[in-house]
Protein backbone atom coordinates (compact mmCIF):
# COMPACT_ATOMS: atom_id res chain seq x y z
CA UNK A 1 0.00 0.00 0.00
CA UNK A 2 2.48 2.42 1.06
CA UNK A 3 4.79 0.98 -1.87
CA UNK A 4 2.40 2.01 -4.57
CA UNK A 5 1.67 5.71 -2.79
CA UNK A 6 5.71 6.18 -2.39
CA UNK A 7 5.91 5.05 -6.23
CA UNK A 8 3.16 6.75 -7.90
CA UNK A 9 3.15 9.84 -5.77
CA UNK A 10 6.37 10.62 -4.15
CA UNK A 11 8.56 9.29 -6.72
CA UNK A 12 7.82 11.12 -9.71
CA UNK A 13 9.01 14.40 -7.83
CA UNK A 14 12.26 13.47 -6.98
CA UNK A 15 15.72 14.11 -8.76
CA UNK A 16 16.23 11.63 -11.56
CA UNK A 17 19.24 10.38 -9.22
CA UNK A 18 17.06 9.55 -6.16
CA UNK A 19 14.41 8.30 -8.22
CA UNK A 20 16.93 5.71 -9.75
CA UNK A 21 18.50 4.82 -5.93
CA UNK A 22 14.58 4.57 -4.18
CA UNK A 23 13.74 2.29 -7.21
CA UNK A 24 16.02 -0.47 -6.60
CA UNK A 25 15.64 -0.18 -2.91
CA UNK A 26 13.37 -3.36 -1.63
CA UNK A 27 9.87 -3.72 -1.25
CA UNK A 28 10.14 -4.46 2.22
CA UNK A 29 11.88 -1.45 3.27
CA UNK A 30 9.77 0.69 0.55
CA UNK A 31 7.14 0.05 2.45
CA UNK A 32 7.92 0.87 5.69
CA UNK A 33 8.91 4.19 5.26
CA UNK A 34 7.88 7.21 6.82
CA UNK A 35 9.79 9.88 5.52
CA UNK A 36 12.22 11.07 2.56
CA UNK A 37 14.97 13.34 4.04
CA UNK A 38 17.72 14.94 1.47
CA UNK A 39 19.95 17.25 3.06
CA UNK A 40 22.86 18.53 0.67
CA UNK A 41 26.23 16.88 1.02
CA UNK A 42 24.36 14.47 4.06
CA UNK A 43 23.23 11.04 3.28
CA UNK A 44 20.32 10.24 1.59
CA UNK A 45 18.10 8.89 4.64
CA UNK A 46 14.12 6.76 5.75
CA UNK A 47 12.84 7.40 8.55
CA UNK A 48 10.93 4.45 9.60
CA UNK A 49 8.74 2.86 12.85
CA UNK A 50 12.08 1.88 14.23
CA UNK A 51 14.84 5.02 13.89
CA UNK A 52 16.02 6.13 10.31
CA UNK A 53 18.94 4.55 8.15
CA UNK A 54 20.94 5.38 5.28
CA UNK A 55 20.88 4.31 1.78
CA UNK A 56 23.40 3.49 -0.22
CA UNK A 57 23.48 3.91 -4.05
CA UNK A 58 22.39 0.68 -5.07
CA UNK A 59 19.19 1.12 -2.48
CA UNK A 60 20.44 -0.91 0.06
CA UNK A 61 20.45 0.39 3.80
CA UNK A 62 23.78 0.99 5.42
CA UNK A 63 25.54 1.14 8.61
CA UNK A 64 28.79 2.88 7.57
CA UNK A 65 28.62 6.85 6.35
CA UNK A 66 31.16 6.01 4.09
CA UNK A 67 28.96 3.59 2.37
CA UNK A 68 25.76 5.83 1.74
CA UNK A 69 24.98 7.50 -1.12
CA UNK A 70 25.56 11.81 -0.45
CA UNK A 71 22.62 13.93 -1.72
CA UNK A 72 24.04 16.35 -4.04
CA UNK A 73 23.29 20.19 -4.94
CA UNK A 74 21.99 18.96 -7.99
CA UNK A 75 19.48 16.22 -6.23
CA UNK A 76 18.45 19.40 -4.17
CA UNK A 77 18.20 21.36 -7.00
CA UNK A 78 16.40 19.62 -9.12
CA UNK A 79 14.13 18.52 -6.47
CA UNK A 80 13.04 21.53 -5.94
CA UNK A 81 12.43 22.31 -9.18
CA UNK A 82 9.70 18.96 -9.64
CA UNK A 83 8.44 19.80 -6.29
CA UNK A 84 7.14 23.02 -7.24
CA UNK A 85 6.50 22.52 -10.77
CA UNK A 86 9.56 24.68 -11.73
CA UNK A 87 7.64 27.25 -10.38
CA UNK A 88 9.08 28.78 -7.06
CA UNK A 89 7.31 31.86 -7.22
CA UNK A 90 3.88 29.71 -7.40
CA UNK A 91 5.10 28.43 -4.00
CA UNK A 92 5.54 31.74 -2.04
CA UNK A 93 3.46 31.71 0.70
CA UNK A 94 4.25 27.94 1.26
CA UNK A 95 8.54 28.80 1.34
CA UNK A 96 7.86 31.68 3.59
CA UNK A 97 5.47 28.51 5.74
CA UNK A 98 8.66 26.12 5.51
CA UNK A 99 6.39 23.57 3.43
CA UNK A 100 4.46 22.41 0.90
CA UNK A 101 1.74 19.50 -0.01
CA UNK A 102 1.99 17.44 -3.18
CA UNK A 103 -0.68 15.46 -4.72
CA UNK A 104 -1.22 12.98 -2.48
CA UNK A 105 -1.68 15.02 0.68
CA UNK A 106 2.24 14.08 1.46
CA UNK A 107 4.15 17.20 2.94
CA UNK A 108 7.29 18.44 2.70
CA UNK A 109 9.47 20.11 4.24
CA UNK A 110 11.58 22.85 3.71
CA UNK A 111 14.64 24.17 5.24
CA UNK A 112 17.11 27.14 4.23
CA UNK A 113 18.03 30.93 4.01
CA UNK A 114 15.18 32.72 5.79
CA UNK A 115 14.65 35.82 3.61
CA UNK A 116 13.93 38.63 6.41
CA UNK A 117 11.26 41.59 5.67
CA UNK A 118 10.16 43.60 8.77
CA UNK A 119 10.69 41.32 11.09
CA UNK A 120 8.91 38.28 9.76
CA UNK A 121 10.36 35.24 7.35
CA UNK A 122 9.73 36.64 3.65
CA UNK A 123 10.38 33.70 1.96
CA UNK A 124 13.55 30.46 2.31
CA UNK A 125 15.98 30.18 -0.65
CA UNK A 126 19.32 27.86 -1.26
CA UNK A 127 16.91 25.35 0.39
CA UNK A 128 19.29 22.41 1.91
CA UNK A 129 17.00 20.21 4.00
CA UNK A 130 14.25 18.62 2.08
CA UNK A 131 11.80 16.09 4.47
CA UNK A 132 9.07 14.15 2.19
CA UNK A 133 6.52 12.62 4.64
CA UNK A 134 4.35 10.36 3.27
CA UNK A 135 1.27 10.49 4.03
CA UNK A 136 -0.34 7.05 4.54
CA UNK A 137 -4.28 7.07 4.85
CA UNK A 138 -5.20 3.90 7.28
CA UNK A 139 -8.73 2.91 6.60
CA UNK A 140 -9.84 1.62 9.75
CA UNK A 141 -7.68 3.77 12.25
CA UNK A 142 -10.17 5.05 14.35
CA UNK A 143 -12.73 2.29 13.94
CA UNK A 144 -11.24 1.02 17.94
CA UNK A 145 -11.86 4.54 19.04
CA UNK A 146 -14.73 5.78 17.72
CA UNK A 147 -17.75 3.76 20.25
CA UNK A 148 -15.76 6.02 22.94
CA UNK A 149 -16.66 9.21 21.52
CA UNK A 150 -19.83 8.92 20.39
CA UNK A 151 -23.19 9.72 22.48
CA UNK A 152 -25.07 6.45 22.76
CA UNK A 153 -27.97 6.77 20.74
CA UNK A 154 -27.27 10.23 19.43
CA UNK A 155 -26.39 11.19 16.37
CA UNK A 156 -23.44 13.22 18.99
CA UNK A 157 -19.87 13.27 19.30
CA UNK A 158 -17.92 14.40 22.91
CA UNK A 159 -15.56 17.05 22.48
CA UNK A 160 -12.05 14.74 22.60
CA UNK A 161 -8.86 15.74 22.32
CA UNK A 162 -5.50 13.26 20.95
CA UNK A 163 -2.98 13.51 22.72
CA UNK A 164 0.26 12.14 20.94
CA UNK A 165 4.47 12.92 20.09
CA UNK A 166 5.42 13.56 17.01
CA UNK A 167 5.06 10.46 14.62
CA UNK A 168 2.82 8.20 16.12
CA UNK A 169 -0.52 8.52 13.96
CA UNK A 170 -2.22 11.10 15.50
CA UNK A 171 -3.01 12.86 12.36
CA UNK A 172 -3.82 9.35 10.50
CA UNK A 173 -6.15 8.83 13.78
CA UNK A 174 -7.88 12.43 13.15
CA UNK A 175 -8.38 11.39 9.28
CA UNK A 176 -9.85 8.49 9.69
CA UNK A 177 -12.24 9.36 12.89
CA UNK A 178 -13.18 12.43 10.23
CA UNK A 179 -13.80 10.00 7.84
CA UNK A 180 -16.34 7.36 9.90
CA UNK A 181 -18.19 10.50 11.58
CA UNK A 182 -19.28 11.80 8.00
CA UNK A 183 -19.69 8.40 6.52
CA UNK A 184 -21.76 7.26 8.98
CA UNK A 185 -21.00 3.73 10.68
CA UNK A 186 -23.33 0.86 10.33
CA UNK A 187 -22.91 -1.76 12.20
CA UNK A 188 -25.16 -3.48 14.43
CA UNK A 189 -23.61 -2.83 18.04
CA UNK A 190 -23.32 1.07 17.08
CA UNK A 191 -24.85 2.08 14.34
CA UNK A 192 -24.16 6.24 13.69
CA UNK A 193 -25.71 8.03 11.17
CA UNK A 194 -22.91 10.56 9.80
CA UNK A 195 -23.07 14.16 10.83
CA UNK A 196 -21.70 17.27 9.15
CA UNK A 197 -18.07 18.01 10.07
CA UNK A 198 -16.20 21.54 9.76
CA UNK A 199 -12.62 20.38 8.87
CA UNK A 200 -9.89 23.35 9.76
CA UNK A 201 -6.66 22.35 7.72
CA UNK A 202 -4.31 24.70 8.83
CA UNK A 203 -1.18 22.44 7.37
CA UNK A 204 -3.25 20.78 4.85
CA UNK A 205 -1.99 17.68 6.70
CA UNK A 206 -5.57 15.70 7.70
CA UNK A 207 -7.31 16.02 3.99
CA UNK A 208 -4.08 16.74 2.14
CA UNK A 209 -5.73 19.05 -0.07
CA UNK A 210 -4.34 19.80 -3.52
CA UNK A 211 -5.54 23.46 -5.21
CA UNK A 212 -8.38 23.26 -2.29
CA UNK A 213 -9.37 19.92 -3.67
CA UNK A 214 -9.14 16.74 -0.33
CA UNK A 215 -7.15 13.84 -1.46
CA UNK A 216 -7.64 11.65 1.18
CA UNK A 217 -11.00 10.22 1.69
CA UNK A 218 -12.69 12.36 4.63
CA UNK A 219 -16.17 11.81 4.30
CA UNK A 220 -19.09 12.47 2.39
CA UNK A 221 -20.49 15.45 5.36
CA UNK A 222 -17.06 17.16 5.79
CA UNK A 223 -16.51 20.79 4.60
CA UNK A 224 -12.62 21.82 4.44
CA UNK A 225 -11.01 24.76 4.98
CA UNK A 226 -7.37 24.86 3.99
CA UNK A 227 -4.65 26.16 5.11
CA UNK A 228 -6.51 28.72 7.12
CA UNK A 229 -5.13 29.54 10.53
CA UNK A 230 -7.10 27.54 13.12
CA UNK A 231 -8.77 30.31 14.73
CA UNK A 232 -10.09 32.24 11.91
CA UNK A 233 -10.99 29.22 10.05
CA UNK A 234 -13.28 27.72 13.52
CA UNK A 235 -14.86 31.12 13.20
CA UNK A 236 -15.29 30.68 9.91
CA UNK A 237 -16.70 27.23 9.32
CA UNK A 238 -19.30 28.13 12.49
CA UNK A 239 -20.26 30.96 10.75
CA UNK A 240 -20.93 29.98 7.30
CA UNK A 241 -21.17 25.66 7.29
CA UNK A 242 -22.83 24.97 10.63
CA UNK A 243 -20.83 21.57 11.21
CA UNK A 244 -22.04 19.50 13.63
CA UNK A 245 -18.53 18.57 14.58
CA UNK A 246 -15.55 20.95 14.30
CA UNK A 247 -12.19 18.96 13.72
CA UNK A 248 -8.17 20.33 13.88
CA UNK A 249 -5.05 19.68 13.96
CA UNK A 250 -2.54 20.50 17.10
CA UNK A 251 -4.14 22.95 19.32
CA UNK A 252 -1.58 24.62 21.69
CA UNK A 253 -1.90 28.93 21.57
CA UNK A 254 -3.98 30.24 23.57
CA UNK A 255 -5.65 31.88 20.33
CA UNK A 256 -6.94 28.27 19.52
CA UNK A 257 -8.02 27.68 23.27
CA UNK A 258 -10.16 30.69 22.52
CA UNK A 259 -11.25 29.87 19.73
CA UNK A 260 -12.11 26.11 20.55
CA UNK A 261 -14.12 27.61 23.70
CA UNK A 262 -16.40 29.65 21.17
CA UNK A 263 -16.97 27.14 19.46
CA UNK A 264 -18.31 25.19 22.28
CA UNK A 265 -20.69 28.11 23.43
CA UNK A 266 -22.16 27.53 19.89
CA UNK A 267 -23.34 24.21 20.48
CA UNK A 268 -20.36 22.31 18.58
CA UNK A 269 -18.20 19.78 19.99
CA UNK A 270 -14.49 20.29 18.62
CA UNK A 271 -12.43 16.58 18.22
CA UNK A 272 -8.55 17.99 18.02
CA UNK A 273 -5.25 16.71 18.53
CA UNK A 274 -1.93 18.18 20.60
CA UNK A 275 1.19 17.14 20.65
CA UNK A 276 2.25 15.44 24.08
CA UNK A 277 2.83 12.56 25.54
CA UNK A 278 0.48 12.32 28.50
CA UNK A 279 -2.36 14.31 29.66
CA UNK A 280 -0.47 15.91 32.71
CA UNK A 281 1.94 17.09 30.18
CA UNK A 282 -0.17 19.69 28.57
CA UNK A 283 -1.36 21.59 31.57
CA UNK A 284 2.70 23.28 31.32
CA UNK A 285 1.13 25.32 27.99
CA UNK A 286 -1.21 28.21 28.84
CA UNK A 287 -3.78 27.72 26.16
CA UNK A 288 -4.20 24.08 26.65
CA UNK A 289 -3.86 24.13 30.49
CA UNK A 290 -6.76 26.76 30.12
CA UNK A 291 -9.39 24.03 28.23
CA UNK A 292 -8.32 21.22 30.60
CA UNK A 293 -9.22 23.74 33.34
CA UNK A 294 -12.54 24.08 32.41
CA UNK A 295 -12.89 20.37 31.49
CA UNK A 296 -13.76 21.10 28.18
CA UNK A 297 -12.78 17.74 26.62
CA UNK A 298 -14.84 15.04 27.50
CA UNK A 299 -12.71 12.26 26.14
CA UNK A 300 -8.69 12.54 25.56
CA UNK A 301 -7.09 9.82 24.05
CA UNK A 302 -3.38 8.92 24.57
CA UNK A 303 -1.11 7.58 21.80
CA UNK A 304 2.31 6.15 21.51
CA UNK A 305 4.50 4.30 19.16
CA UNK A 306 5.14 1.82 22.24
CA UNK A 307 3.88 -1.70 20.36
CA UNK A 308 3.37 0.20 16.57
CA UNK A 309 2.42 3.29 15.20
CA UNK A 310 -1.13 4.43 17.08
CA UNK A 311 -0.32 2.19 19.70
CA UNK A 312 -4.20 3.44 22.10
CA UNK A 313 -2.39 4.36 25.69
CA UNK A 314 -5.39 5.22 27.25
CA UNK A 315 -8.70 7.07 26.79
CA UNK A 316 -9.74 9.49 29.78
CA UNK A 317 -13.74 9.79 30.64
CA UNK A 318 -13.01 13.58 31.90
CA UNK A 319 -16.80 13.36 33.17
CA UNK A 320 -16.44 10.19 35.34
CA UNK A 321 -12.73 11.03 35.78
CA UNK A 322 -11.19 7.52 34.63
CA UNK A 323 -10.12 5.60 32.13
CA UNK A 324 -12.36 3.84 29.55
CA UNK A 325 -9.23 1.96 28.00
CA UNK A 326 -6.04 1.74 28.73
CA UNK A 327 -3.64 -0.47 27.44
CA UNK A 328 -1.65 -3.48 29.58
CA UNK A 329 0.72 -1.14 32.06
CA UNK A 330 3.85 -4.52 31.65
CA UNK A 331 3.54 -3.45 27.81
CA UNK A 332 4.38 0.44 28.45
CA UNK A 333 7.72 1.72 27.46
CA UNK B 1 22.38 23.78 -78.63
CA UNK B 2 21.15 27.37 -77.96
CA UNK B 3 18.11 26.30 -76.65
CA UNK B 4 19.62 23.91 -74.06
CA UNK B 5 21.69 26.87 -72.83
CA UNK B 6 18.73 29.36 -72.56
CA UNK B 7 17.28 26.60 -70.55
CA UNK B 8 19.98 26.13 -68.41
CA UNK B 9 20.71 29.91 -67.58
CA UNK B 10 16.94 30.00 -67.55
CA UNK B 11 17.30 27.62 -64.57
CA UNK B 12 19.85 29.28 -63.20
CA UNK B 13 18.33 32.65 -62.62
CA UNK B 14 15.25 31.76 -61.31
CA UNK B 15 16.46 29.09 -58.80
CA UNK B 16 19.23 31.99 -57.52
CA UNK B 17 16.27 34.43 -57.45
CA UNK B 18 14.04 32.20 -55.25
CA UNK B 19 16.98 31.70 -52.35
CA UNK B 20 17.42 35.40 -52.45
CA UNK B 21 13.80 36.05 -51.61
CA UNK B 22 13.45 33.27 -49.09
CA UNK B 23 16.30 34.96 -47.56
CA UNK B 24 14.67 37.98 -47.34
CA UNK B 25 11.08 35.80 -46.65
CA UNK B 26 13.25 34.37 -43.45
CA UNK B 27 14.43 38.04 -42.12
CA UNK B 28 10.85 39.08 -42.30
CA UNK B 29 9.80 36.08 -40.75
CA UNK B 30 12.37 36.64 -38.07
CA UNK B 31 11.25 39.89 -37.09
CA UNK B 32 7.54 38.44 -36.89
CA UNK B 33 8.67 35.68 -34.46
CA UNK B 34 10.96 38.14 -32.45
CA UNK B 35 7.40 40.16 -32.02
CA UNK B 36 5.49 36.72 -30.69
CA UNK B 37 8.05 36.07 -28.37
CA UNK B 38 7.97 38.88 -26.91
CA UNK B 39 3.86 38.81 -26.66
CA UNK B 40 4.67 35.56 -25.14
CA UNK B 41 6.86 36.90 -22.40
CA UNK B 42 4.68 39.48 -21.91
CA UNK B 43 1.58 36.98 -21.22
CA UNK B 44 3.67 35.26 -18.77
CA UNK B 45 5.07 38.61 -16.82
CA UNK B 46 1.47 38.93 -16.36
CA UNK B 47 0.66 34.70 -15.40
CA UNK B 48 3.38 35.08 -13.04
CA UNK B 49 2.88 38.10 -11.20
CA UNK B 50 -1.29 38.04 -11.14
CA UNK B 51 -2.37 34.83 -11.14
CA UNK B 52 1.43 32.96 -10.27
CA UNK B 53 0.31 30.15 -12.13
CA UNK B 54 2.74 27.32 -12.28
CA UNK B 55 4.83 27.00 -15.59
CA UNK B 56 3.03 24.36 -17.02
CA UNK B 57 0.03 25.63 -16.97
CA UNK B 58 1.40 29.10 -18.18
CA UNK B 59 2.95 27.70 -20.89
CA UNK B 60 0.17 25.55 -22.19
CA UNK B 61 -2.04 28.80 -22.18
CA UNK B 62 0.48 30.48 -24.16
CA UNK B 63 0.98 28.12 -26.68
CA UNK B 64 -2.61 27.42 -27.34
CA UNK B 65 -2.45 31.73 -28.04
CA UNK B 66 0.90 32.20 -29.41
CA UNK B 67 1.34 31.55 -33.69
CA UNK B 68 3.51 28.71 -34.99
CA UNK B 69 6.23 27.96 -34.61
CA UNK B 70 6.75 30.33 -31.75
CA UNK B 71 3.97 28.50 -29.99
CA UNK B 72 5.64 24.96 -29.97
CA UNK B 73 8.35 26.31 -27.89
CA UNK B 74 6.19 26.69 -25.27
CA UNK B 75 3.87 23.62 -25.62
CA UNK B 76 7.16 21.42 -26.06
CA UNK B 77 8.39 23.04 -22.82
CA UNK B 78 5.14 22.59 -20.91
CA UNK B 79 4.81 18.76 -22.25
CA UNK B 80 7.91 17.96 -21.00
CA UNK B 81 7.54 19.79 -17.76
CA UNK B 82 4.57 17.52 -16.76
CA UNK B 83 6.80 14.00 -17.47
CA UNK B 84 8.47 14.22 -14.24
CA UNK B 85 11.62 13.47 -15.65
CA UNK B 86 13.57 14.22 -12.59
CA UNK B 87 15.90 16.76 -14.05
CA UNK B 88 15.70 20.54 -13.91
CA UNK B 89 14.48 23.19 -15.85
CA UNK B 90 17.77 23.88 -17.39
CA UNK B 91 17.44 20.31 -19.67
CA UNK B 92 13.81 20.94 -20.54
CA UNK B 93 14.43 24.19 -22.27
CA UNK B 94 17.46 23.66 -23.82
CA UNK B 95 15.48 20.26 -25.31
CA UNK B 96 12.57 22.55 -26.34
CA UNK B 97 14.62 25.24 -27.62
CA UNK B 98 16.60 22.79 -29.83
CA UNK B 99 13.40 21.42 -31.29
CA UNK B 100 11.75 24.62 -31.83
CA UNK B 101 14.78 26.25 -33.95
CA UNK B 102 15.12 23.87 -37.43
CA UNK B 103 11.03 25.23 -37.42
CA UNK B 104 12.31 29.03 -37.01
CA UNK B 105 13.59 32.16 -38.57
CA UNK B 106 15.82 33.11 -35.38
CA UNK B 107 19.54 33.18 -35.75
CA UNK B 108 21.95 31.84 -33.33
CA UNK B 109 22.28 34.87 -31.52
CA UNK B 110 18.91 35.34 -30.97
CA UNK B 111 19.04 31.16 -29.44
CA UNK B 112 21.51 32.26 -27.03
CA UNK B 113 19.04 34.68 -25.54
CA UNK B 114 16.43 32.20 -25.44
CA UNK B 115 18.04 29.38 -23.85
CA UNK B 116 19.29 32.33 -21.30
CA UNK B 117 15.90 32.20 -19.59
CA UNK B 118 16.23 28.76 -18.41
CA UNK B 119 18.90 30.41 -15.56
CA UNK B 120 16.20 32.44 -13.80
CA UNK B 121 12.87 30.89 -14.79
CA UNK B 122 11.02 29.68 -11.59
CA UNK B 123 13.95 29.73 -9.75
CA UNK B 124 12.50 32.92 -7.63
CA UNK B 125 9.96 34.65 -6.22
CA UNK B 126 7.74 36.78 -8.28
CA UNK B 127 9.78 40.31 -8.05
CA UNK B 128 12.50 38.77 -9.33
CA UNK B 129 11.24 36.78 -11.75
CA UNK B 130 9.01 39.53 -13.39
CA UNK B 131 12.42 41.69 -13.24
CA UNK B 132 13.88 39.56 -15.12
CA UNK B 133 11.33 38.94 -17.63
CA UNK B 134 11.55 42.50 -18.16
CA UNK B 135 14.94 42.53 -18.87
CA UNK B 136 14.77 39.67 -21.10
CA UNK B 137 11.91 41.57 -22.85
CA UNK B 138 14.18 44.85 -23.33
CA UNK B 139 16.96 42.65 -25.37
CA UNK B 140 14.02 40.97 -27.17
CA UNK B 141 12.95 44.64 -28.28
CA UNK B 142 16.31 45.58 -29.01
CA UNK B 143 17.07 42.99 -31.11
CA UNK B 144 13.78 43.37 -32.94
CA UNK B 145 14.74 47.23 -33.65
CA UNK B 146 17.94 46.45 -35.19
CA UNK B 147 16.31 43.76 -37.42
CA UNK B 148 14.05 46.48 -38.16
CA UNK B 149 16.15 48.79 -39.23
CA UNK B 150 18.41 46.50 -41.13
CA UNK B 151 15.28 44.30 -42.79
CA UNK B 152 14.39 47.62 -45.62
CA UNK B 153 17.92 47.31 -47.10
CA UNK B 154 18.84 43.85 -46.69
CA UNK B 155 15.52 42.59 -47.75
CA UNK B 156 15.75 44.47 -50.96
CA UNK B 157 19.36 43.25 -51.56
CA UNK B 158 18.53 40.07 -50.59
CA UNK B 159 16.21 40.07 -53.51
CA UNK B 160 18.21 41.82 -55.98
CA UNK B 161 21.50 39.78 -55.21
CA UNK B 162 19.49 36.62 -56.04
CA UNK B 163 18.50 38.21 -59.89
CA UNK B 164 21.67 39.15 -60.35
CA UNK B 165 23.60 36.75 -58.72
CA UNK B 166 21.95 34.01 -61.25
CA UNK B 167 22.40 36.79 -64.13
CA UNK B 168 26.22 36.83 -63.29
CA UNK B 169 26.81 33.02 -63.11
CA UNK B 170 24.81 32.73 -66.55
CA UNK B 171 27.01 35.51 -67.98
CA UNK B 172 29.99 33.62 -67.01
CA UNK B 173 29.41 30.30 -67.86
CA UNK B 174 28.41 31.51 -71.35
Amino acid sequence: MSKKILEKQVLPLLSLNLQKIIKKCSPFLLERVQEIRLREGKPLMFSLDRGDLMVSIRGEEVDRLSNAYLVTRQDMHNTLQSLSSYSLYAFEEELKNGYLTIPGGHRVGLAGKAVISQGAIKLQKYITGINIRISREVLGAGEKVFKYIVRDGEPRVYSTLIISPPQCGKTTLLRDLVRILSDGFERMDIPFRGIKIGLVDERSEIAGSFEGLPQNNIGIRTDVIDACPKSQGMMLMIRSMSPQVLVTDEIGSMEDALAVEEALKCGVAVIAAAHGSCREELRERPGLKRLMDQRVFKRMIVLSNSRRVGTVEEIWDEDRGRALLQSPPGKKL
Amino acid sequence: MVLLKLAGALLIITSTTLLGFSLAYKKRERLKELGYLQMAFQMLISEISYTASPLPLAFEGIGEKIKEPVSQLFIKAAREMEKCRGDGMGEIWKEAVEDFFPHSSLRERDKELILSVSSFLGVSDKVHQEKQLKLLMHQLKEIEKEARVSLGRSERMCKYLGVLGGLMLVILLL
